[in-house]
């Protein structure tokens, strides 16, 4: 089956000179490098990794926010790399974004109804009753009460406000939802909720995920496939369960076992493993862009090449100078962990 | 509660109705500081008497003689007469109307095309809006008086001109304003969500951003109010307002000034009711920009 959304060897730079004055040209850094992935119908797809890694910037270059410098964006097997002013607007309904806080994804000063029928207004041709009674709907479908649409984001809760704005996306039946962190900012119990709803909504109207968040267990629970970015490389990418489970390309070790848990007698972020290396800030763009961290960092070939990327099944890869099957015998002692990151959540169902 | 159970319930509408302070215009009236009151009331008179004035005015406003020229206040003229005998009281009256309609019309002008501007050149963004930005900051620094003296003089005083031309030299002040005011908005994630919807940029400037820098039009529009009454008026005493014998404040300061040592009150009337006006206008600006919790940004000199 053809995917929905195909993200092809994509680069992305942020030149200094967006939003300045013309002729001020500034040194463009690439913080998005060779990214490839697809997204299918009725599928939920997690990019993973810490700030900086290059996620959010992905997604802003498949809203069309962003020109990426190099690559392809197909959706539906048409080139979208343009900028959002030069799509079409049924291109415009298909693909929605969800962002990280509500508080400021919701216009403040208008009310719940008005919100959300704009893009019932925008993209439909519908009677004045007829959004009515899809704005309800909408409301309903979120699982909040329709009374709500008479009031201000401000009397809602936050994470109310959250499930309005995905509303809002709905709103446009989109075919592809871009999710920024969109439950970060939200309490775990809510957060759960949230979760739920996404899914309930996916079984229900197929629609695809591009699920963006800093959490593994959240991203464990929720998609069907994983990639895990650092400085903008795709380091390791597979099926939720092979991702989260050995081997582990070292970056995903370091990322599961820096999931707080209860046991206070182990560091947070083994710092000692890097042998006093440091973040790589001033990273040259030879080798591997993990080196300067890596707590299995081999020697010299990891500074100096670029490390291969390794096939460990059809749908499982890495990027990394250790054979995978080295790798998980070096990691036989944390077979537990990808459990534990999920743990707290799979005991919950 | 199973976290994949699918249907989550209905989060349960837990929230009350927001608690407000008692509500209702009296409500609203009492909490009010006495000074604002009083304010508001002077607005209100003056509003009053320039709607009703010209129906209950002792006298019409150029009639020659009412009383012997010069005369000092007294019953039969609130506030004597002036050189040609004409009832003070009544040619401020009547001109009532004139000085508060223009300054109400450059006001209203210059806010609109302004918050226009301002919000067109926050939405635009990037280097449009910045080069937006420097030509208000130049066109700022021109000194409106001599510039309007200069027009006024070389194509005649009118009071289309006159009002269009102030409202220019007041729009480029309310467009730095509005646009800064938009600029705070235009970083939102709604307003990125509109432009992802495919909105025009005029749907986004007027839905998206207008309604969250409201309160700084309104207060604008109350700032310039007063600002075009003095400015208005010190163009009408300069001459370059309109010609006698129009009841025109200024204009009357002007006529007046020449016997202003033996016969005060032609000079006083006209402007004490200017600078009560503008006065209460200021006072009236300050304190709904403290209710709508923004603070005015006071120009040294307009």
């Amino acid at each position: 089956m053809k995917p929905l959304l195909e993200v092809r060897d994509l680069d992305i730079a942020y030149s200094g000179s967006r939003g300045r004055m013309p002729f001020r040209r500034e040194r463009a850094d690439a913080v998005v490098r060779g990214v490839s992935f697809t997204v299918g119908a009725n599928e939920t797809v997690a990019l993973v990794g810490e700030s900086g890694s290059g996620k959010t910037t992905i997604a802003r270059a498949i809203a069309g926010l962003l020109v990426p410098s190099r690559g392809q964006i197909l959706f539906q097997d048409r080139d979208i790399g343009a900028r959002v002013e030069q799509r079409s607007k049924e291109l415009h309904r298909e693909i929605q974004l969800v962002f990280q806080n509500p508080d400021s994804s919701l216009n403040p000063r208008r009310r719940i109804r008005s919100i959300l029928d704009r893009p019932l207004r925008f993209f439909f041709r519908l009677s004045r009753r007829a959004r009515r009674e899809r704005i309800g709907e909408l409301l309903q479908d979120v699982h909040l009460d329709p009374r709500y649409m008479h009031r201000f984001p401000r009397q809602l809760s936050g994470g109310e406000r959250q499930r309005v704005a995905i509303a809002g996306a709905l709103a446009a039946e989109p075919k592809l939802i871009l999710c920024d962190e969109i439950v970060s900012a939200l309490d775990v119990s809510v957060q759960a909720n949230i979760l739920d709803l996404l899914r309930e909504l996916q079984a229900k109207r197929g629609i695809s995920y591009l699920f963006i968040a800093h959490d593994l267990a959240v991203v464990r629970w929720l998609a069907q496939r994983v990639l895990v970015l650092y400085r903008g490389h795709v380091m390791e990418e597979g099926t939720s369960d092979e991702v989260f489970s050995r081997p582990f390309h070292p970056y995903t070790e370091m990322l599961l076992k820096s999931v707080p848990e209860p046991d206070v007698s182990r560091p947070l972020l083994a710092v000692a493993e890097t042998d006093g290396r440091t973040d790589g800030v001033g990273w040259t763009g030879k080798g591997c862009p993990f080196s300067s961290l890596c707590p299995r960092h081999l020697g010299s070939i990891c500074d100096e090449e670029t490390p291969p990327r390794r096939r460990v099944s059809p749908t499982h890869a890495l990027l990394c100078h250790i054979p995978p099957a080295e790798l998980a015998a070096a990691q036989a002692s944390l077979d537990s962990l990808g459990d534990g990151a999920a743990s707290h959540r799979a005991s919950g169902s | 509660m199973s976290v994949a159970a699918g249907s989550g319930p209905v989060d349960a509408p837990l929230l009350p109705e927001p608690v407000t302070r008692p509500k209702g215009v009296l409500a609203f009236v009492r909490r009010q500081p006495l000074t604002f009151l009083v304010v508001s009331a002077i607005l209100a008179i003056y509003v009053l008497v320039a709607v009703t004035g010209p129906w209950w005015a002792p006298y019409p406003p150029d009639e020659l003689l009412t009383g012997d020229p010069f005369a000092p206040p007294s019953w039969d003229h609130l506030l004597g007469t002036d050189n040609f005998g004409r009832d003070v009281f009544s040619r401020l009256v009547h001109g009532e109307r004139l000085v508060l309609g223009l300054a109400l019309a450059t006001a209203g002008l210059s806010v609109i095309v302004g918050s226009a501007v301002g919000l067109l050149s926050a939405c635009l963004r990037g280097w449009p809006d910045e080069l937006l930005g420097r030509v208000l900051e130049i066109l700022i620094s021109i000194p409106p008086l001599i510039i309007a003296l200069l027009v006024l003089g070389s194509l005649g005083s009118s009071y289309l001109l006159t009002v269009s031309l102030v409202a220019l030299f007041f729009a480029i002040r309310v467009a730095t304003v509005i646009r800064a005011a938009a600029l705070d908005v235009v970083v939102e994630d709604f307003v990125t969500l509109a432009k992802l919807r495919g909105e025009p940029i005029w749907s986004i400037a007027g839905r998206e951003i207008l309604p969250n820098v409201s309160s700084a039009v309104l207060v604008e529009f109350s700032l310039r109010t007063g600002y075009a009454v003095l400015f208005i008026g010190g163009l009408s005493f300069l001459g370059f307002g309109p010609a006698p014998p129009t009841p025109d404040w200024g204009l009357m300061i002007n006529e007046g000034r020449t016997y202003i040592s033996t016969a005060p009150w032609p000079v006083l009337g006209p402007a004490l009711a200017l600078a009560g006006l503008v006065v209460a206008l200021s006072l009236f600006t300050e304190r709904i920009s403290e209710v709508l919790g923004l603070s005015v940004q006071r120009a040294p000199s307009q």
